[in-house]
């Protein structure tokens, strides 16, 4: 490793600390007064992780340009639906209930503390799932622009983001994830200038792209959506990526920074921006990623690695490793954050300061690094799971707690997560062919076997809260009948 | 366009379409935010177009 290269890395992990310094808070679970831009590039910096950059990008290599539906998804859905209908609402319900964390928002919504500690019990445990997804994505990363191993890689990323939640908070970590959306931004645009000199411009790429002969995954050719299950799977891509995050802890806690419903929408253009050349960039590179690295077997984790390396000179690789675990990290230091919040305060019923917040902190570093190191399956799965069981429980009850008019019981709460869940995991394990073959060998027939979990999740989760109300207006009947 | 399917060209639009409103809405924002200023301010701004 040059000196060079030492110097950027060690520089880079001094501005962290330095901003960590500046930014820190004595409230570790609330961010207090920040700025709009500050919060668009935390929003985008939290929700697009290393998960999305190496692991959906390396995706187009089997589907081709049909991945840039989940860079739609995000710009319309997750960042502009978000913000003009769902931040603001959040951040009133979390000022009128007094909540700390988005989990005591929905238990306190819900009058149920049995039900904050299903959620935080859920939440907690599957981001931190989620959080090793994100920290193996860095490392597959680090290790190819600096000459460690991917557990010294790893270890290396668990040591900075626990430094950063330990030692600033909330506000800190916003304000380091705002630094880190702008390196991603800058190490994209590197990334997608270079892949398309190194394919002779845009034209003669699609043009390529076009000529090349269709595969079981993309059955209607590289610059087309597939048929059948394979348009199906694209879209519940999509969907999970988009919508189904809305009801993640880590994103909802985003929304506490606001001051108005002005500052919410003031953030959507910048969001939306830096999300399409976030997500829009690398998914593009990722969908001409036959061109780059030949149409031979590649595990979608290494595709885009290798791309990086074929297409950027050495200053370029350092730029797009940075901009990777700048993703990872951003994302990794809300995800510690939100699970270790969630686990002691909501799960625990512990006030988190001092001590007893460092010690949550380090313990959900550990067991994010351990499960890391000792995971071996493809980071995108890992992730999307995690993202459905999340959306199958809260996903539906978040919903209704903004947009329902009428009034919620903790009953009708418990049913619709439960239910959801049950019926996600039900289809995982005897539906949804991807996994049910595996878990028990049978599957739904046809066309019903692609249908994602998380649909069937949140489907069966709005079953549950008509369930529960249709309940409460009985029960209500029979005490007016009495 | 650019031999995609209808489908994949929409959604390419969309994303392209998508990140050309909100530069151009950030772009409109700023402007809206120097015109709003007083013209000495946007003088001492070293912003042309203010009266002294």
């Amino acid at each position: 490793m040059s000196t060079a290269t030492l110097l950027i890395w060690v520089g880079y992990i001094a501005l962290l600390m330095y901003l960590t310094w500046l930014a820190r808070s004595k409230n570790v679970l609330l961010p207090g007064k920040v700025g709009a831009v500050v919060q668009a590039f935390a929003y985008v910096a939290t929700y697009v992780s290393g998960v999305a950059l190496i692991g959906f990008a390396g995706l187009g290599h089997s589907m081709g340009m049909q991945i840039q539906f989940v860079a739609m998804g995000c710009v319309w859905f997750g960042c502009w639906a978000v913000y003009r209908f769902i931040a603001w609402p959040t951040r009133q319900l979390q000022q009128r209930i007094g909540a700390g964390t988005p989990v005591e928002m929905l238990a306190k919504g819900y009058g149920s503390p049995g039900l904050g500690k299903f959620y935080g019990l859920l939440s907690g445990v599957l981001i931190l799932v989620y959080c090793s997804a994100v920290f193996k994505g860095g490392a597959a990363v680090l290790t190819g622009a600096v000459p460690l191993s991917e557990t010294q890689a790893l270890c290396l990323l668990v040591g900075i983001v626990a430094a950063s939640v330990l030692w600033g908070g909330l506000r800190a970590v916003l304000f380091t994830e705002a630094l880190q959306g702008l390196i991603m931004a800058l190490g994209v645009l590197a990334l997608l200038i270079g892949a398309l000199k190194y394919a002779g411009g845009l034209g003669s790429a699609m043009t390529s792209l076009a000529a090349l002969p269709p595969t079981p995954q993309a059955d209607n050719g590289f610059l087309a959506v597939s048929s059948g299950a394979g348009g199906l799977h694209i879209v519940s891509l999509m969907l999970i990526t988009s919508v189904g995050v809305w009801a993640q802890p880590q994103l909802m806690q985003r929304f506490f920074a606001l001051q108005s419903r002005k500052e919410a929408h003031s953030i959507i253009p910048m969001a939306m921006l830096i999300i399409a050349v976030l997500l829009g960039g690398a998914l593009f590179v990722g969908g001409m990623s036959r061109l780059l690295v030949g149409e031979g077997p590649i595990a979608p984790d290494q595709v885009m690695p290798t791309i990086v390396r074929l297409v950027l000179p050495e200053a370029g690789i350092q730029l797009f490793a940075l901009a990777i675990v700048s993703a990872s990290l951003s994302t990794a230091s809300a995800l510690l954050h939100v699970s270790a919040a969630t686990l002691g305060q909501d799960v625990l019923g512990k006030k988190l300061e001092g001590a007893r917040w460092r010690i949550t902190v380090l313990c959900g570093a550990l067991v994010a690094g351990v499960f890391g190191i000792w995971s071996s399956s493809i980071i995108a799965v890992i992730c999307s799971t995690s993202w459905t069981l999340v959306a199958a429980a809260m996903w539906v009850p978040y919903m209704a707690l903004l947009f329902s008019r009428r009034e919620l019981d903790a009953r009708t709460g418990i049913l619709s997560s439960v239910i959801g869940l049950c019926g996600a995991v039900v289809w995982y394990c005897v539906g949804y062919a991807a996994t049910s073959l595996q878990y028990t060998g049978i599957a739904a027939p046809g066309i019903l076997a692609h249908i994602h979990p998380m649909l069937v999740g949140v489907a069966c989760s709005f079953g549950g809260l008509l369930l529960g109300a249709v309940l409460r207006r009985s029960g209500r009947a029979v005490r007016v009948a009495a | 366009m650019l031999h995609m399917d209808l489908t994949l060209s929409l959604v390419c639009a969309s994303i392209v379409g998508g990140a050309l409103w909100a530069a151009a809405a950030l772009m409109w924002r700023g402007m809206a935010r120097v015109y709003a200023c007083p013209p000495v301010e946007r003088a001492s701004a070293g912003l042309a177009g203010g009266k002294q």
